[in-house]
């Protein structure tokens, strides 16, 4: 039972990570991060590299996810959607357009990388008990990292000038346009956090239970989850969603074989969305 | 009995009570105008009648049956018909195709006829087409039937959006502000073409804010403040009713009008 | 925009519809029965190739018909899925020919289609395609953990349909079932039902204003979809001859709907552009066998970011611009 309540805490903190990133990106750019789950796995891949090849320390490691896969966000933004943004007549091509970046981001990962899974080695050794549940030292720290850096993000978006610019860009465009910001650059911003969000997310994961190149669309199913159940577009929401889909997961894995948890997961949520399809938090249809 | 009856319509959203209680009749062929200052919940009325909200409380009766809580499009099929606030028009549509695909009451043939071009569906899509234009060229728009509707001018969009209602066969037509933002020249000529929708048969019932035009066209005139209803009559009677001036105390002079 | 200059002054059917129809579908029929047969009669690769776009192409035209309503779909993969395993239980355990289990493919995917449509189409824009995307998943799980015939979930052995025995065969029905979905989209698009769907996917609300039961329009719409998935997915069971969960999985959904993206939205045809276009440049690609991902990834992006409207916008761009440079 600890066992279930320590496992869901710990997928519900990095889940958060994941699930805030592709909240602000929605938010601020009304455009669904398709590729997010992609970013995720660089992340991952590109802590490997620095950790494995380069035989660097993890937190060089997390800090150069963060900013290399921020940075790629922040390119897509600014050359592909912020044009596509601007000539397309309907609405569905930027959602599109995300597609085909996730595709372009896997294709090339799989280039670099190829299809091996990749792993590295635990930064700490040890377990902690915690009344009949273990807790793997590394674990610790993982969940430890992702509840700060969940801090760090609260912070910046309620109490920094930039972070309120992109809260304001995400309720009303036209007004913040109005009120002489920056439209374009606190979009490519907001694009880049949401992005190194999801890269050190899968930065963190890589020390915990490995990454491939391939991974990138189950990742990004599940944030698209997290954001159903809890509300697109709404921090709140997007913690509440990772905190239901890590426990989900925690129980279902520890009741059921395999790959029967998820069914249930999609069955009840798809249930969920019947009888209340905006999420917990979300506003009606989006 | 009256050809649209409303009884004690009232909505609630939380804590605010938009409409309180209003009710009113309609008669046959007559052009009513409800008017009010502004917030007074004249909007979310028009949209209980259309049925586009379901009410609190209270209820809607054309022809003596109950029509809230059906669908949209069930009470369109009735017979009452709105138009829309904003330019509400099918845009990347020419003007003449938005009026055909709005005859979408009274086909001989069903969607399987349609699909299959039956002789049926070829002579309703005729008839359609006949009566789009007829509509078109009546409301002055005969001339830019073949632009695309993102292409007209605003007034022009208002007065496509009149035709695309006529098209779906109304027995009653709900205008909603119909005279917005138009000059006095303007103005006439729209007041001009909603006596010619009701020589045609249409009952109107119109919301409006331009006091001049609704004092120029309307049979009757219920006045709405803050929700509830404080005045219905003549146009000669509301103007001099006490209670109405007082309710629009505090609003610019332009809108009263006289 | 294509869809008003095609069709200006011809809602309905007010000229004779069936000649109308043979000038529509001549361009492609005379592609796929003589071209196509011509270049690669003796190339059995290369036929199943042109196969498998044909039955992709299908699977796409369904895919169009929600885009018409105003949805994204990322759930053909599912109906596909279900529309093969149908035809796989129905032929191994049942016997049933496969002239008889593809139409039932067909039903079956409609009836879930509807079921499931009639509530979750309520929902837009990208809350309706994450729900399509997850049914493409749930999908899959299911087929993982009840179908017990084989370890994994897969159905072998699945017979080819009687009467087709060479690739050549098997490439004239895909090309023949296509032309036959080609003809009943375009003349759905052509039709007042089209009409109603540019209606909706315009403006519901005016939509319903004027007496259009929205609700059962984007219900049948679906159902449609799903069908032509129904039916892709049978014609690849039988042409595998085996259909395992993951034969159809989100990548599978998604490319549906990118190939209908690619060719065009605004025309019929462009999902069968799309589709045989990026899997013909994919066979293409397979010589530079390390960069081909690669670069496909590229080439969508190009497209989407200089043809925002599809490939098959190009004539009228060339044809502004050559007009406007003279």
């Amino acid at each position: 039972m600890e066992q279930i309540l320590v496992n869901g805490a710990i997928l519900s903190a990095n889940y958060a990570l994941i699930a805030l990133g592709i909240t602000l990106i929605f938010g601020i750019m009304n455009v669904l991060n398709f590729a997010h789950g992609q970013m995720f796995m660089i992340g991952g891949l590109i802590v490997y590299t620095v950790c494995v090849v380069f035989k660097l320390p993890y937190a060089v490691g997390l800090l150069a996810a963060a900013v290399v896969v921020g940075l790629i966000g922040m390119l897509l933004e600014r050359t592909l959607f912020q044009r596509v943004m601007r000539i397309s007549s309907r609405e569905e091509n930027t959602m599109l357009l995300a597609v085909g970046t996730a595709l372009l981001l896997e294709n090339i990962a799989l280039f670099i990388f190829g299809e091996k899974q990749r792993g590295i080695p635990p930064m700490v050794s040890g377990v902690y008990r915690l009344g009949s549940a273990f807790l793997p030292a590394n674990r610790l720290l993982v969940f430890a990292i992702s509840l700060a850096l969940i801090a760090a993000v609260l912070l910046f978006v309620n109490f920094t000038r930039q972070g309120r610019a992109m809260r304001a860009l995400a309720q009303d465009r036209t007004a913040t346009m109005l009120m002489g910001a920056d439209v374009n650059r606190i979009s490519m911003l907001g694009f880049g956090l949401g992005a190194a969000l999801a890269g050190i997310a899968g930065g963190l994961l890589i020390s915990v239970s490995g990454v491939n190149a391939g991974i990138g669309t189950a990742i990004s199913t599940k944030a698209f989850i997290m954001i159903m159940i809890g509300g697109a577009g709404v921090i709140g929401g997007a913690l509440l969603g990772a905190v239901a889909l890590g426990f989900a997961e925690a129980i279902g894995y520890a009741l059921f074989p395999g790959s029967v948890t998820y069914l249930l997961i999609f069955t009840a949520l798809i249930l969920f969305l019947l009888i209340r399809p905006q999420g917990i938090m979300g506003k009606p249809w989006g | 009995m009256s050809f649209l009856k409303v009884e004690g319509l009232t909505k609630r959203f939380g804590g605010l009570v938009a409409v309180n209680g209003v009710s009113f009749d309609v008669e046959q062929g007559e052009i009513l105008s409800v008017i009010g200052p502004n917030g007074a919940g004249k909007s979310t009325l028009f949209k209980l009648i259309g049925s586009f909200m379901t009410p609190s409380a209270g209820r809607v009766l054309l022809d003596g049956t109950p029509i809230s809580g059906l669908s949209p499009h069930q009470v369109a099929r009735m017979g009452v018909v709105r138009t829309f606030q904003e330019t509400t028009v099918f845009k990347e549509m020419t003007a003449l195709q938005n009026v055909i695909v709005a005859h979408q009451l009274g086909h001989a043939a069903g969607p399987v006829g349609a699909f299959f071009a039956s002789p049926a569906a070829r002579a309703d899509d005729r008839r359609s087409r006949e009566n789009a234009e007829e509509i078109l060229a009546y409301l002055g728009l005969g001339h830019v039937r073949h632009e695309l509707a993102r292409n007209l001018p605003h007034g022009y969009l208002r007065t496509l959006g009149i035709a695309i209602a006529m098209a779906a066969s109304p027995r009653i037509l709900l205008l909603d502000e119909p005279f917005a933002g138009m000059n006095p020249e303007e103005t006439d000529r729209a007041v001009d073409m909603v006596e010619g929708i009701r020589r045609r048969g249409i009952t109107v019932l119109l919301v409006e804010h331009d006091m001049r035009a609704v004092m120029q066209i309307s049979d009757r005139i219920v006045v709405i403040s803050f929700g509830s209803k404080i005045a219905e009559g003549t146009p000669a009677e509301i103007r001099d009713n006490p209670t109405v001036i007082e309710a629009y105390l505090g609003q610019d002079d332009e809108t009263i009008g006289h | 925009m294509a869809t008003s200059t095609e069709a200006a002054g011809t809602i309905g059917a007010t000229s004779p519809g069936s000649r109308k129809a043979l000038i529509a579908i001549l361009p492609l029929a005379i592609l796929l029965y003589a071209v196509v047969p011509l270049i690669l009669r003796g190339q059995p690769y290369w036929l199943n190739v042109m196969t498998n776009a044909a039955i992709l192409s299908f699977g796409s035209l369904g895919v169009w018909v929600t885009f018409a309503i105003g949805r994204v779909n990322i759930a053909q993969g599912a109906f596909a899925l279900l529309g093969g395993y149908t035809t796989a239980i129905l032929s191994t355990v049942f016997g049933l020919s496969f002239w008889l289990c593809l139409p039932l493919s067909g039903v079956v995917a409609a009836l879930v289609g509807t079921l499931i449509g009639w509530p979750l189409l309520r929902l837009r824009g990208i809350y309706f395609a994450m729900v399509t995307l997850s049914l493409t998943e749930a999908m899959r799980l299911l087929f993982l953990n009840t179908v017990t015939l084989h370890d994994g979930g897969g159905v072998l052995n699945i017979p080819r349909p009687a009467g087709i025995d060479t690739p050549l065969d098997f490439y004239l029905f895909a090309a023949t079932l296509l032309l036959v979905g080609y003809l009943a989209v375009w003349r759905l698009a052509g039709s007042r039902i089209g009409w109603v769907f540019r209606s909706m996917r315009q403006n519901e609300e005016l939509a319903m204003s004027i007496g259009i039961n929205v609700a059962r329009y984007r219900v049948f719409a679906f159902a449609f979809c799903s069908a032509m998935g129904g039916m892709a997915g049978a014609c690849f069971a039988s042409l595998q001859q085996n259909i395992y969960p993951a034969t159809y999985t989100v990548t599978d959904s998604i490319n549906f709907m990118l190939y209908c993206f690619l060719g065009g939205l605004d025309f019929v045809l462009g999902p069968i552009v799309g589709t045989f276009g990026l899997i013909i440049a994919f066979e293409l690609l397979r010589s530079i066998q390390e960069y081909q991902a690669l670069l496909y990834g590229a080439l969508m992006i190009l497209v989407m970011l200089f043809l925002p409207n599809g490939l098959l916008s190009l004539p009228s761009i060339l044809g502004r611009f050559w007009r406007s440079s003279r």
